[in-house]
């Protein structure tokens, strides 16, 4: 009888803490169960849609593409999603690194962004542009006999850039080395604008720029020519290709495997631009202006300013000179003496397709409508940069003077659209040497000749790296 | 003997295990229910500790990264980056030597810590550009002259660095080697001595990097960037890693390759030699990196020896004092009964066959204390005594556990309040530099100088300046207090103006506690003097940090109110208005190292682990209770088991008394009950025996007593016939002849008669011959007294005599036929004249005589009767002559002497009927008379 309770009791006590711990894990799975109530909330957020891989039809494919969201608005792609269900556009961007990497794994963006001119024979060696020759013949979007001859840019042989297959297209392009002027910079030096009409050499244009240029015992009061919209009153590695397109040079051997600076064009040209630079025509290293060439010539503080049609729509949308556009004009791309004029496009960007690409038929659809399509007009429409339709030129701004004019230059430019002589190995490598070379000229640290040399030989290292690695 | 203690000692050592096993039981219960507690409530106390830190440490490497980007930001600036990118190399000497003491004066305004920043590289594109590393112990310059962009390009590093632009990133010398092949290059051996230089600065450093065409900035960090971020006393027990969304690692308090392994797998536990680690992280978004925090997951609290220790030593403690008293006390409890045991077992003992039996005092136990029942004194063992215990364990395990706990939330307001100490401290640095940044300012310099915005660029000079999003809003002073720009409201700047005296002629930052802010708020700012470049003047900068600039971190589980003092000890920063959490409560007070010497107090309050500890208080009191409920039932059943052999035992002995019949108990148990059963029922079995031999002795004792009386009765008799010979009865008798003689010769027949009756009666009364006579003679006596009583009476009665013959001879007992004919005279006829009827019968029954003295005299009433026949029942000692009946009872008793159990004695009776006394006795013969 006793030894029943006490074994009763001692189950009883031994359930006891069962009992305990029981409740006593509550506060603990209380506290716990905060975690979980939150995470689904979490987890909704961050799943994304990502479409099924099997092949239902209902799947829509994702196309991704490099164009910044400033050429590729939300509502072009809402657009084109809404007409194409089947589609998913995303912009992913991208950087010269990061596309790099992407590339190395296979998994770059379907329609890659590129600078046509300097660019597209680089990607092609590389094989990462898919041709699209085909089915721009076919296309019912693009019609290839309305393309106008800047598009040439996208294709490539192999050994000469406008040959051989279409790689892509420019989503616009500009004369990038054709001449703005300010009007009441000439009128300050009382100078009289030059004819429109007529191509000024680069030489001239250096000369009017000096008489341009406006001092006040040391201080410049105003400059005769800004370079560049961004940067100093220099000369660059594409100026100098401009020149000797213009100048009927040729500084790649036939197969581009090497390259040879030393021609007349090129020692010309530098010749040139350091007495420009010497003259302080701009601001430039020498006297150390930092202030960039497109402010001082919207701020009627540079007489002239070396940039592409797309310029008409900075000045049309900068609210100090808009109050004088009238003031505003462009000039036709000066040539080398007695060289052509080369209305020639240093930028065409536009987009290649990857020819990785696991959706080459969708990638196409978004191509062809982006570059033919609406967009194509929307772009027209801005003037910030020309159709590569002829079709499409005709929606260039035209309603004030300074649209006139500037539409005037422009259809003339268009007869002349040559081609940079752009090295595929090099690339846009061009840049580094040019400065690293031609900046102490500036200082008389250095000889044109010794420049030239220099140049040669970095240039055809940079090339032969480039060729071994393609290889 | 021994086993005879040791069994009695049984009861007390049952209740003493019992208790005992109540107890541990009980302490079973409140260990296992406080461990429980404990450990969940130092989970949870680890689990908010731990979200808490991740948080601190979140805001503090994200502050610490925001400040180092936007350091790189500056860096990338015209007024550095300039530096690198202005053809310093191909201009005069004397300029590019004035700009570097610029650039380095500039540099070193920014008061760059060695602690964050290792060292800076500014390298330019190409050999035209100067490039520059500044270490940030160093007060100067190092110019490189060969490393160059260009001279990266050849080797591929810089687009190899380039690819985790502005993106922190530690770099081991096994990448490098994957890129960087020297041989491979065709670079110089200068070159390549400067090149192998970078990459050793750069080996397993972080390192922010960032570029463009003519630039490459490479912001080396130092390790401690992250070091400081996290409390270094934490070591072994929690750990804090960075790691890169890639999963690299970038740094980690922790060297254990185990840990640094689950942290870069994202793995959420790793079980080391020390334990198991869990890992939690948080994403610092902008920079796609996570922190880890590791924290190693708390052991059973049971394996904390100090509290196993502390707690086995009270557990043991309060064994022993309940085993103790259990003893004590219930040797106190049950000594009654031992005593009543010992009493009864020592009698039996110590007196050989004889039981010598003496009362037991009533008062055994003399005190009052036992006066209280069985039930009532183990009712206080139970619940009071061991409830007692139990809630003192209770108190004292509880005591320990809590303080086990309170101790969790000290150590954990030490970690948390350090790493918000931390997170202020950083705070501070990151103001001041951020004033030190913005008093380099070219742009600032410019306008200053121009005293208006730069004709150019129409920005306003500060507009962009990198860490500003941390400021509520910057105001610059002239000296005499008078706004000159604002971040906010800068077309009203006299909202602004402040004392003069706020401004202060110090080189560094200074902070002011009492400054009125635009929205009439008093906040702590921070004051910059600025010179101005070739004016000779000097501004102030002010900077207003915004309202949640010096926050401690908090979570939803634990509230922290804190206040800030300053060096003087005034208050600056608090949130004590707001309503003071309950909870259980951690404090941390530290001042701050470095700054400007504040003093930093948290109140940390855990609410959950208020509320758990409310709850652990409650589930041990109702453990206590549960025990305590236990006890009282336990106590009850105990005493009612223990009661019931008692009760029993009571009840036998009650049978006992009133039976006169003692049975022996049944029970089979060895305790003190027992004992006292079995000397009950050995003194019952020696009762008994008594009893047999009493009687034995009683028997004896009669049948002495009856010889006693035989000689008693031979005395008299000796007597009597000593009386008859004085007397000389034959003269009486001769005498008596003579007067019948005489009456006859008077004629006088009556007389005659009469006196020949008498003379007979005389004679038989006389005789000595024997007790035993002829029935004839006994007739013949009966009827001389029957003619005397008639002659007395006048006839008034008539007898007669029914004796066969044959039996005249038979002995009978002499005189037991008179003494009834004269109760039938004497009563029946008492009054009578006539009528009266008396027949005296004799036969032969077998063996037996039966006589028959019947009268139809008055005869007697039923109480009467009944009366006579329970006197005649009574023990022959206890006789004593009564006034009715004498002569019956005479004869009956004479008759029940002699024949002993053999006779008979029938008495009827009816009123007015008359009275018949019936004899029935063996005949015996003289010859057996004599054998019995």
């Amino acid at each position: 009888m006793k030894k029943t309770v006490v074994v009763m009791l001692a189950l009883v006590m031994l359930t006891m803490p069962l009992a305990f711990s029981a409740c006593s894990t509550s506060p603990a799975s209380a506290a716990a169960s905060v975690a979980p109530a939150a995470s689904p909330t979490a987890a909704t957020a961050t799943v994304l849609p990502t479409p099924a891989p099997s092949p239902t039809p209902a799947a829509p494919v994702t196309i991704r593409t490099s164009l910044s969201e400033g050429e590729l608005s939300k509502d072009q792609i809402a657009a084109f999603e809404a007409d194409h269900p089947n589609i998913k556009i995303e912009i992913e961007a991208v950087d010269g690194t990061k596309l790099a990497a992407e590339l190395a794994t296979g998994d770059a963006p379907d329609l890659i962004r590129l600078s046509g001119a300097f660019e597209l024979s680089s990607y092609v060696i590389r094989g990462i542009a898919m041709d699209i020759t085909q089915r721009l013949e076919t296309s019912s979007v693009i019609q290839m006999n309305d393309l106008l001859p800047v598009c040439n840019v996208y294709r490539f042989d192999g050994k000469t850039i406008g040959e051989g297959p279409y790689y892509g297209l420019p989503k616009d392009w500009s004369n990038d080395y054709a001449l703005f002027y300010n009007k009441k910079c000439f009128d300050a030096a009382g100078i009289a604008v030059p004819d429109p009409a007529k191509a000024l050499t680069w030489p001239e244009v250096m000369d009017l720029a000096k008489k341009l240029t406006l001092k006040d015992g040391d201080v410049i009061k105003q400059y005769g020519l800004s370079a560049t919209e961004w940067g100093k009153t220099e000369a660059n590695f594409n100026f100098m290709l401009q020149y000797i397109l213009s100048a009927g040079g040729k500084i790649s051997s036939d197969d581009n495997t090497t390259m040879d600076f030393n021609i007349p064009a090129v020692k010309d040209f530098l010749n040139m631009w350091v007495g420009a630079v010497k003259s302080n025509i701009g601001p430039n290293t020498l006297n150390n202006d930092q202030t960039s060439g497109g402010d001082l010539f919207l701020a009627n503080k540079a007489a002239m300013l070396i940039d592409g049609y797309w310029y008409s729509g900075v000045i049309r949308g900068n609210a100090d000179a808009k109050a004088h556009i009238d003031d505003f004009g462009m000039l036709p791309t000066p040539t080398a003496p007695n060289g052509t004029r080369q209305a020639a496009t240093g930028g065409a960007t536009g987009c290649i397709i990857y020819s990785g690409t696991k959706h080459p038929d969708e990638a196409w659809t978004f191509f062809e409508w982006y570059f033919g399509g609406k967009p194509a007009d929307d772009r027209a429409a801005t003037g910030w940069g020309m159709p590569i339709f002829k079709s499409k030129l005709a929606l260039l701004p035209q309603a004030t003077n300074f649209d006139k004019q500037v539409f005037a230059v422009l259809q003339d430019e268009s007869n002349y659209q040559g081609i940079l002589p752009v090295n595929p190995y090099l690339s846009g490598g061009g840049w580094g040497i040019f400065d690293k070379y031609v900046a102490p000229l500036y200082f008389d640290k250095s000889t044109i000749d010794e420049a030239i040399a220099g140049m040669t030989k970095d240039a055809n290292v940079a090339v032969t790296d480039a060729r071994n690695a393609v290889k | 003997m021994d086993i005879q203690r040791f069994k009695r000692g049984m009861t007390r050592g049952r209740i003493i295990l019992l208790a005992m096993v109540l107890l541990l039981a009980a302490q079973g219960v409140l260990i296992s229910v406080g461990i429980s507690y404990t450990n969940s409530i130092r989970g949870s106390i680890q689990a908010q500790q731990t979200d808490l830190v991740l948080q601190q440490s979140d805001q503090t490497v994200t502050q610490r990264l925001n400040d180092v980007n936007n350091l790189l930001l500056l860096l990338q600036m015209p007024d550095f980056s300039l530096f690198t990118a202005n053809y310093l190399n191909l201009r005069d000497e004397s300029v590019a030597a004035s700009e570097e003491k610029r650039l380095l004066d500039k540099l070193e305004a920014l008061h760059l810590s060695p602690d964050i920043v290792d060292s800076i590289y500014m390298i330019g594109e190409n050999i035209n550009q100067i490039s520059i590393r500044k270490a940030s112990k160093d007060h100067s310059l190092e110019v490189l002259p060969l490393l160059r962009k260009d001279l990266l390009h050849q080797t591929g590093l810089d687009v190899f660095l380039l690819r985790n632009h502005d993106r922190f990133i530690r770099y081991d010398r096994q990448a490098f080697d994957e890129v960087y092949h020297p041989e491979e290059s065709k670079l110089q051996p200068a070159e390549r001595n400067e090149v192998d230089s970078f990459i050793n600065s750069l080996d397993g450093r972080v390192v922010l990097v960032t570029g463009s065409d003519k630039i490459l900035t490479v912001v080396v960090l130092s390790d401690l960037l992250f070091g400081q971020a996290f409390p270094a006393g934490l070591s072994g027990r929690m750990f804090l890693s960075v790691v890169r969304d890639d999963s690299s690692l970038l740094w980690s308090s922790s060297q254990q390759k185990d840990v640094l392994d689950s942290v870069a797998a994202d793995d959420k536990k790793t079980a080391t030699a020390a334990g198991v680690f869990t890992n939690v992280s948080s994403e610092i978004q902008p920079f796609g990196i996570r922190i880890v925090l590791s924290s190693l997951q708390p052991q059973n609290i049971m394996d904390e020896s100090g509290l196993m220790i502390n707690m086995l030593a009270v557990s043991v403690g309060t064994l022993l004092v309940a085993f103790l008293f259990s003893f004590f006390y219930l040797r106190f409890v049950f000594r009654p009964f031992r005593l009543i045991s010992q009493k009864i077992g020592s009698r039996h003992e110590s007196s050989g066959n004889t039981p010598v039996f003496r009362r037991i005092p009533e008062k055994l136990m003399g005190s009052r204390f036992h006066a209280v029942s069985l039930r009532n004194k183990l009712a206080i063992l139970f619940c009071i005594a061991l409830g007692m215990l139990i809630s003192t364990n209770g108190f004292l395990l509880s005591e320990l556990l809590t303080g086990e706990i309170d101790s969790l939330i000290t150590n954990s307001a030490t970690v948390m309040g350090e790493c918000a100490a931390i997170g202020i401290s950083d705070q501070v640095d990151s103001y001041e530099g951020l004033a030190n940044q913005i008093a380099t300012s070219q742009q600032l310099q410019d306008y200053l100088i121009n005293n208006k915005r730069n004709e150019y660029s129409p920005a306003e000079p500060l507009k962009m300046f990198p860490g500003l999003n941390r400021v509520s809003y910057i105001v610059l002073f002239n000296k005499s207090g008078g706004s000159i720009y604002s971040s906010v409201y800068s077309n009203n700047d006299k909202v602004f103006s402040i004392a003069s005296m706020q401004l202060k002629d110090f080189d560094e930052p200074y902070w002011i506690y009492n400054y009125n802010d635009i929205l009439g708020q008093t906040s702590v700012v921070l004051f910059r003097k600025i010179n101005v470049e070739s004016m000779d003047q000097s501004v102030w900068l002010l900077i207003v940090p915004k309202q949640e600039a010096f926050q401690v971190a908090k979570t939803g589980q634990i509230a922290a109110t804190y206040s800030i003092l300053n060096s003087a000890g005034v208050l600056f920063n608090s949130n004590e208005g707001a309503s003071r959490p309950g909870g259980a409560e951690g404090l941390y007070a530290q001042k701050l190292s470095g700054g400007p010497g504040w003093t930093l107090s948290i109140r940390y309050s855990f609410s959950e682990i208020a509320a758990m500890k409310q709850a652990f208080r409650e589930r041990f009191l109702l453990s206590i209770l549960i025990v305590f409920l236990l006890s009282a039932g336990l106590a009850l059943s105990i005493s009612t088991i223990l009661s019931k052999p008692i009760a029993r035992l009571t009840e036998a002995m009650q049978t006992a008394e009133s039976d006169g019949a003692a049975k022996p108990l049944v029970y089979d148990r060895g305790d003190e009950i027992g004992g006292i059963i079995h000397s009950y029922n050995r003194m019952i079995v020696r009762l008994e025996d008594a009893t047999r031999e009493n009687l034995c002795i009683l028997e004896e004792n009669a049948r002495n007593k009856i010889r006693e009386n035989e000689l008693v009765a031979m005395k008299t008799r000796a007597e009597m016939n000593m009386l008859q010979a004085q007397i000389n009865p034959h003269f009486l008798y001769n005498t008596l002849a003579t007067i019948n003689m005489q009456s006859i010769r008077h004629g006088d027949e009556g007389t005659s008669r009469i006196v020949n009756a008498l003379a007979e009666l005389l004679r038989y009364s006389i005789s000595t011959s024997s007790d035993i006579v002829p029935l004839d003679q006994e007739i013949k006596h009966a009827s001389n007294y029957i003619t005397i009583q008639q002659i007395r009476f006048s006839n008034c009665f008539h007898a007669s005599f029914d004796v066969p013959d044959e039996i005249g001879s038979l002995p009978v007992l002499r005189f037991i036929l008179q003494p009834i004919i004269e109760n039938s005279i004497k009563h029946g006829f008492e009054g009578w004249e006539t009528g009266g009827e008396i027949t005296v019968t004799a036969r032969l029954n077998g063996e037996n005589l039966i006589l028959s003295i019947r009268d139809n005299g008055v005869g007697m009433d039923d109480e009467t009767l009944s009366g006579l026949r329970s006197e005649m029942e009574r023990d022959l000692a206890a006789w004593q002559a009564g006034s009715y009946g004498i002569g019956l009872k005479n004869v009956y008793y004479r008759l029940k002497l002699h024949y002993q159990e053999r006779m008979n004695m029938v008495i009827h009776s009816e009123l007015m009927k008359g009275t018949e006394v019936r004899m029935e006795f063996p005949v015996i013969t003289r010859a057996e008379e004599m054998d019995a």
